[in-house]
């Protein structure tokens, strides 16, 4: 059954919801003891459960090989939840939710501990009248996805039963590149359809990402620019203060590259650069970005050496603080080639952007932290204003991600005054400003859409596959490649190294400042 | 003004052709570190200095979630001459730890009759583009300006403080009828079952549960005295929604689809709000219970084969019009289930 259909066979729900409806399941995490449970996914179904958003027949099954019982687990994620939630934690909703909290151990590989979890949750349903809806969540690293997703499928856990669904869901990294992707694709889809398939991509889930295409579809004002016509170009950043922390040795396996650009600026770019889906079901808006990201210009050696800047802090300071360079951090290859910062040009082959190039950025042991997407517009002709001796000041709209988000256009004013003398000024809005309530979190979201089947948010395995096949030509050209370009290095607390800021200047254009 | 008003809290006494001016000082002096946030105009009406005095408060509280111009204009109509005052606030609060969002207020004190000043007042100090909201406090009693209401775009009301709910609604209907008004009626008596009603709705979005519901028998409620027209609206949605028909005012009984009869009780009791309510049908009881100072429903759920379920459900405190307020800034701009709902108790008010 999907949500529609439950909405509309109870009359009562008329006017009182404008979102598909979670529907009663089983929520079961593989890696229930892991960070990612602790730290998002009660706390965040925690609040949804505060907030009477979640269905009152839902279960959560934590699977994990720590020995545990239900109460003890329930014990460590009340502690979890206190740190974690957004908005506290109230005594009268733990005492309800925990009682919809399980624990069950088992190793990943023992076919037995499937076997009980199968019979568990029938037995959930039973009790609790959850309705053979399942949800598996594989909150653990990629390669115990085979081994898990096999023995869901050897206990038959991955078929519903008649009238009810089997969905999984899969956190990132989705590969680490187009042919592990596709690998792990196979192997997830061998046991879940696509369309019960999930990938978190916690991006999607926040709340102006999720405005990108409101602001762009809503306002007349806009569509009609939103091209090569009027726009000069895009720049998409996603900055960091802090270093790679406690995760030197995924980090040296992965880079910004694959850590950031794949998925969430990528992930950015085709909210940006799509065309108006015809609908706002799951699959028109991914057909619509995965279009995107098939007109992706792919790139040759001799255009990464052009056209991407990979670069890697070294000592500086930030915030007034000294800071090791990333060679000299815990568990890092003091040889180490892993890029900590990467600019790229893309180049986006279709009718709406061509010659419009889109620079995407990213790194790490930046001066501020903050993701954002600048849109500039072409100049206005220079025959009253704007003289070629007077400077320059396109209009930009710029949608800022997180934090502060919000969405600001810069426009030219007359400064007052005798003289004609121009100024650039901003109008600014802030959702902390003008909506005094606080977003919910991204998880928070993206469970909910997920127990009602839509799958707007997550992407789709094409989309995955594509961004990877786009990467690829990249990461050979650095790492494969006989004559590599080399890796540029950067001060801690500056903005990036200068190849990068000499990739713009060459197209006589220059970084916003954030 | 009477003699013994004091005006402190309203901030500064302006003279009213001085109000954009006098405004304007307020965000030149605070340039840098105060930041003016306005999404909507709030316009309150309302009849009594006190009343002017209550409002200030609570719209110094409802702007730290709702950005806003607040009109707060205060009639009275009986003084021994016309008199008009002026006064303007920013209600300013911390955002994120370091800037200050402010808010506007403009209170107005019109004494004594002058025809036609109170729709010039409103639409004199609007913020530009902004919807309208109109809170109309107390009894409609006397028809509004035809061009005033076609500027609203929502209209709220608390039908519980009516004296003649029934003489009201249809004061009301005509007031809209004339302007051919499109606003959206809201009521916050209505919106004190909000919370009852998601539950309720929550519990029959369960597919085990719906075939109850088409076959209810008896729905139950206790309710305190004064709320027995939010039980009846509640009731009414009920009714609405399920396309049951009036069979009986006392007691009351509505015919369902199949003709089966649905008995109302409605008990006043000394709980606050809306305090238990059961809705039985041959083989399977629903019970919720709100307990007073508890944020939640608790819901009892009996079905066939003895199967019981617990589970809690957010509620919201009826007598709080902070939280009423709070609720209906976030709903869609319709009224159109709230008018069916009237329509089937309107008989019963």
């Amino acid at each position: 059954m999907n949500a529609t259909t439950t909405s509309t066979a109870n009359p009562l729900r008329e006017g009182l919801s404008s979102r598909p409806l979670p529907q009663p399941c089983s929520v079961v995490i593989f890696g229930a003891s892991g960070d990612l449970t602790y730290r998002k996914l009660i706390p965040a179904l925690y609040n949804l459960a505060a907030d009477g958003d979640l269905p009152a027949a839902l279960t959560v099954v934590g699977f994990a090989r720590r020995e545990k019982t239900d109460e003890s687990f329930r014990q460590e994620l009340q502690d979890a939840a206190k740190k974690f939630s957004r908005s506290g934690l109230n005594d009268e909703v733990w005492k309800s939710f925990s009682q919809r909290l399980f624990y069950h151990r088992s190793e990943f590989g023992d076919a037995e501990g499937y076997k009980t979890l199968a019979q568990r949750l029938d037995k959930l349903d039973e009790e609790r009248g959850t309705r053979g809806n399942r949800i598996f969540y594989l909150s653990v690293a990629p390669s115990e996805f085979e081994g898990i997703l096999k023995q869901l499928a050897a206990a038959g856990l991955n078929k519903a039963k008649e009238g009810s669904w089997a969905r999984v869901i899969v956190e990132k990294p989705f590969g680490t590149d187009l042919p592990s992707a596709e690998e792990l694709n196979t192997v997830v889809n061998n046991v879940f359809e696509e369309k019960h398939t999930y990938r978190i991509d916690h991006y999607l889930g926040k709340e102006t990402a999720q405005n990108i295409m409101v602001l762009r579809f809503a306002n007349a004002i806009f569509e009609p620019l939103w091209n090569h016509r009027y726009i000069d170009h895009v720049q998409i950043t996603a900055s960091e203060p802090l270093g790679v922390e406690a995760r030197g040795p995924y980090y040296e396996s992965s880079g910004a590259m694959r850590d950031m650009v794949q998925n969430h600026l990528l992930q950015l770019l085709s909210l940006t650069a799509m065309e108006p889906p015809t609908d706002l079901s799951a699959d028109s808006v991914r057909d619509e970005k995965v279009k995107v990201i098939r007109c992706l210009r792919p790139m040759s050696p001799e255009d990464v050496v052009r056209d991407v800047v990979r670069g890697q802090y070294i000592e500086g300071a930030i915030g007034g603080q000294e800071v090791k360079a990333y060679r000299q951090e815990d568990r890092v290859n003091p040889q180490s080639m892993t890029e900590t910062y990467v600019a790229i040009k893309v180049s986006i082959d279709n009718w709406r952007w061509e010659g419009v190039p889109f620079y995407v950025r990213m790194g790490k042991r930046l001066p501020k932290g903050g993701t954002e997407i600048a849109v500039q517009f072409k100049s206005a002709p220079s025959v009253l204003f704007n003289k070629p001796t007077e400077p320059q000041g396109p209009n930009v709209l710029v949608i800022r991600i997180q934090p502060d988000e919000g969405i600001s256009l810069r426009m030219q004013c007359k400064m007052p005054g005798t003289a004609v003398r121009i100024e650039p000024v901003k109008m600014d809005f802030h959702y902390g400003t003008s909506f005094g309530k606080a977003s919910p979190e991204a998880y928070e979201r993206l469970l909910l859409d997920a127990m009602a089947g839509d799958a707007t948010l997550f992407a789709r395995r094409d989309e995955v596959e594509g961004a990877w096949a786009f990467v690829d030509h990249i990461e050979h050209a650095w790492h494969q490649h006989d004559n590599p370009p080399p890796l540029a290095f950067y001060p801690s607390g500056s903005w990036g190294p200068k190849e990068a800021d000499d990739l713009l200047a060459r197209d006589g254009r220059t970084w916003r400042r954030l | 003004m009477p003699a013994n008003f004091d005006s402190t809290s309203l901030g500064e006494p302006v003279a009213i052709g001085q109000i954009n001016r006098e405004l304007k000082k307020i965000w030149d002096t605070g340039e840098g570190t105060l930041t003016r946030a306005s999404l909507i105009n709030l316009a309150v009406y309302c009849r009594s200095t006190e009343a002017l005095l209550e409002n200030t408060e609570l719209i110094s509280e409802f702007t730290r979630t709702h950005a806003c111009r607040a009109l707060v204009i205060c009639v009275v109509r009986n003084a021994p001459k016309p008199n008009a005052s002026a006064w303007i606030n920013a209600h300013c609060h911390l955002s994120g730890g370091s800037k200050h969002v402010c808010c506007e207020q403009i209170s107005f004190l019109l004494e004594g009759e002058i025809k036609g000043r109170f729709t010039n007042i409103v639409f004199a100090n609007l913020d530009s583009d902004l919807p309208l909201y109109f809170w109309w406090q107390g009894d409609i009693s006397e028809n509004l300006n035809p061009h005033l209401w076609a500027w609203i775009d929502r209209l709220l009301v608390d039908s519980i403080a009516w004296r003649d709910p029934k003489a009201q609604f249809a004061r009301l209907r005509a007031s809209l009828a004339e302007a051919k008004s499109q606003l959206a009626l809201r009521d916050l008596n209505w919106t004190r079952s909000l919370a009852l009603r998601q539950a309720i709705s929550q519990i029959f979005d369960h597919p085990e549960n719906q075939p109850h519901l088409l076959r209810l028998r008896r729905v139950s409620m206790m309710h305190a005295p004064q709320n027995r027209s939010t039980a009846l609206l509640f009731i009414g949605w009920l009714a609405g929604q399920m396309k049951w028909k009036l069979k009986s005012e006392s007691p009351i009984v509505f015919t369902d689809e199949d003709g089966g009869d649905v008995v109302i009780e409605l008990q006043p009791s000394n709980s606050p709000g809306l305090s238990r309510i059961t809705l039985a049908s041959d083989e399977a009881t629903f019970a919720l219970r709100h307990e007073p100072k508890s944020s939640f429903y608790q819901a009892t759920l009996n079905l066939p084969g003895g199967h019981n379920y617990h589970a809690i459900y957010p509620a919201c405190s009826e007598d709080n019009i902070l939280s009423l307020l709070d609720e209906e800034m976030g709903r869609a701009n319709t009224s159109e289930i709230y008018l069916r709902s009237l329509g089937k108790i309107e008989s019963l008010l």
